[in-house]
């Protein structure tokens, strides 16, 4: 199979999934006991506007007719107008999508940073000391409420050292350019931004990073462990490889891609609005707003992000699967057999 | 005619020999489990956690709702281990009492979760062509979506409450399971004793129900045990965020939530409860991870070598 036909066939594959998607919010969101409209129009709102709203969102048709309107509107790029902000869905999710997009990136960064290292460490010292210490970190990272440690580094942190905010993304004026605050930052000769910035970001980041690194260390670990004992890492040493060469070059390579489909999957959940340790820190992303729009039984918000969510995570495994084929040759003539 | 007797003694060594080859491996698991102190430190944990759910209510010296105004927020001391809350009641006595919410969401939502994907995901993977293309492409929009977002959304839809957060989490959970047996499936429907049965006359529904699920079981066992921990992980944090429990209940991502107001203040109303979780997931997650190293083919061998 050519590259461009795996392409294609992995792009029309998304557009089924991303169908898929829409019709099982479009159910969860309309087959639903709770009245939309009175929730968008507050509780003291006379019967004519919701009236006026219901007519605006097609709510007074029937079902099939609203879901056909939804995928009409939908193919001219219109997501609709969120009934809660009154701004364009799409507008909105540009907004926010920035914020999460940088969280999820250093977070990320962190875990690869961490976890891989201390993955292989684990390996190499099979069931020494420190591989039992580094079991318990992982696990305890895994087991860890995340909701509960955010609040608690508030309170250390901000509350008691008084070292990091205690939530928000900046404190300083700064210039919209891209969204991406580091970008922005640094093009307007923003240092002070910058530095406040990366204050904001510290802990969310670390929250992130702390609760997913256990799964990627635990991943690498046996990863390795299955390389370490393959015949080719046996020869490597009987001809007299350096021990650190024939961990780095022979084992680690070849022990790559179970830790990098952990990692993507890691970026996928982060992508998709880390929605509680956004909610905590106060972190205006796309968690934030879809943890919002849900009290709200915001619908074309809920659909919107839920577009979002489902891209970003199909573009994900789009480009994992890609950065297979690059790390293992091997692969690439699976794909073509 | 044969006696009674007869029949019962013949049906026993069949039964017998059958579970002969099971009972080996029970006894090696079993040895192996003994050598692998972190995984009994987890099963340890969880016992007590059961202990305390059962009992919860009869060892707490306080009752979980007794308001005690008078005592409002005090620190950690000997008559209130934990401290109390804004209401003066007791902490400690109000986290004995939560813990059964805890178990309960967890055996609830994987009792149905786990039977309900792994019989479509076995289907899948045996019948394979149509009856695989759909469950899987099923399957694969709700994998494909923010599963946290997905039980907000149910929750949120249903209205507030534990049961609500239940139904959410089985909606989240199954899909999982359906991939994982699947993928077991297309393995084990290839070996010979499938062709033997089926030769024999055996009915698909028996063969799925006699072979392919028994043999999917202990991946599926490993996957449960560590996410025991993650459904009462994620129970909590939709409680945090106000979809489950309701107030007064002592449910523990409750308590967090209520004692967040007053975390500048009083701290251990929000740091005890929290703890409680932590320890409990990890609990799960240590026994999870000793049992994969036993319940792993490959790692098992090794293990016994040595």
């Amino acid at each position: 199979m050519g590259l461009s036909r795996y392409l294609a066939r992995r792009i029309a594959l998304l557009f089924v999934v991303l169908f898929g998607l829409l019709s099982l919010t479009f159910i969860v969101s309309h087959v639903i006991p709770a009245d939309p409209v009175r929730a968008w129009a507050g509780e003291k709102s006379v019967l004519q506007s919701l009236e006026v709203i219901r007519k605006r969102y097609h709510l007074d048709q029937p079902l099939h007719i609203q879901y056909l309107l939804y995928f009409q509107d939908l193919l001219q790029g219109n997501l609709g107008l969120s009934p809660v902000t009154n701004r364009a869905v799409l507008w909105d999710l540009g907004f926010f999508f920035p914020a999460t997009m940088e969280l999820a990136l250093i977070s990320l960064a962190l875990v690869m940073a961490v976890g891989i290292p201390l993955g292989v460490v684990s390996a190499v010292k099979r069931n020494k000391l420190i591989d039992h210490l580094l079991r318990v970190f992982s696990l305890t990272g895994t087991s860890m409420p995340v909701f509960w440690l955010a609040i608690m580094l508030q309170l250390v942190f901000y509350f008691q050292l008084g070292w990091f905010p205690i939530g928000g993304r900046v404190s300083v004026p700064w210039t919209r350019v891209t969204g991406f605050i580091f970008v922005d930052t640094l093009v307007t000769g923003n240092l002070v931004g910058f530095a406040d910035a990366a204050r904001h970001i510290a802990l969310p980041a670390f929250v992130l990073a702390f609760t997913s690194v256990g799964f990627v260390v635990r991943i690498t670990r046996s990863s390795m462990l299955e390389t370490l004992g393959a015949d080719y890492v046996r020869t490597a040493r009987s001809k007299g490889v350096p021990e650190h060469t024939v961990i780095l070059r022979h084992a680690l390579k070849n022990a790559l891609i179970p830790p990098i489909t952990a990692l993507a999957f890691i970026f996928g959940n982060l992508l998709q609005g880390a929605v509680i340790t956004e909610t905590v820190f106060n972190w205006p992303g796309l968690g934030t707003y879809a943890a919002g729009s849900i009290t709200f039984l915001d619908f074309p918000a809920i659909m919107g992000f839920t577009i979002v969510a489902g891209i970003s995570v199909a573009v994900v495994n789009l480009v994992t699967d890609m950065l297979y084929v690059a790390i293992d040759p091997r692969i690439r003539s699976l794909e073509s057999g | 005619m044969r006696s009674i007797q007869e029949i019962l003694s013949s049906t026993y060594r069949i039964w017998r020999a059958r579970i002969k080859p099971r009972l080996k491996e029970l006894r090696l698991s079993l040895y192996i489990v003994r050598k692998s102190p972190l995984a009994l430190i987890g099963l340890g944990i969880i016992t007590a956690f059961l202990v305390i759910a059962v009992l919860g209510d009869f060892l707490a010296p306080y009752k979980p709702l007794a308001v005690d105004i008078t005592n409002r927020l005090q620190p950690p001391s000997v008559q209130h281990f934990f401290g109390t809350d804004e209401f003066g009641r007791d902490v400690f006595s109000r986290l004995l009492s939560g813990a059964k919410y805890s178990i309960q969401t967890g055996v609830v939502v994987l009792a149905i979760a786990i039977p309900l994907g792994s019989i479509l995901g076995a289907i899948a993977g045996y019948f394979g062509g149509k009856y695989d293309e759909v469950i899987m492409r099923i399957t694969d929009v709700f994998l494909a979506f923010p599963s946290l977002i997905l039980a907000m959304a149910v929750s949120a839809a249903l209205g507030p409450s534990l049961q609500n957060v239940m139904l959410s989490l089985i909606v989240v959970w199954w899909p999982a399971y359906a991939r994982l047996v699947r993928g077991q499936a297309l393995s084990v429907r290839e070996n010979a004793y499938i062709e033997a049965a089926r030769s024999m006359g055996a009915s698909r529904v028996r063969i799925i129900f006699q072979h392919i699920l028994p043999n999917s079981i202990s991946p599926v066992i490993v996957r449960a045990t560590l996410e025991m921990g993650m459904v009462i992980i994620w129970a909590a944090g939709l409680s945090f965020l106000g979809f489950g429990a309701q107030p007064p209940s002592p449910e523990w991502g409750r308590l967090i939530t209520e004692g967040r107001i007053y975390i500048f203040q009083a701290w251990w109303i929000t740091a005890f409860p929290g703890l409680a979780i932590l320890l409990v997931v990890l609990g799960f997650n240590l026994l999870g991870d000793g049992l994969r190293d036993i319940l792993d083919p490959k790692l098992r061998r090794v293990i016994e070598v040595r």
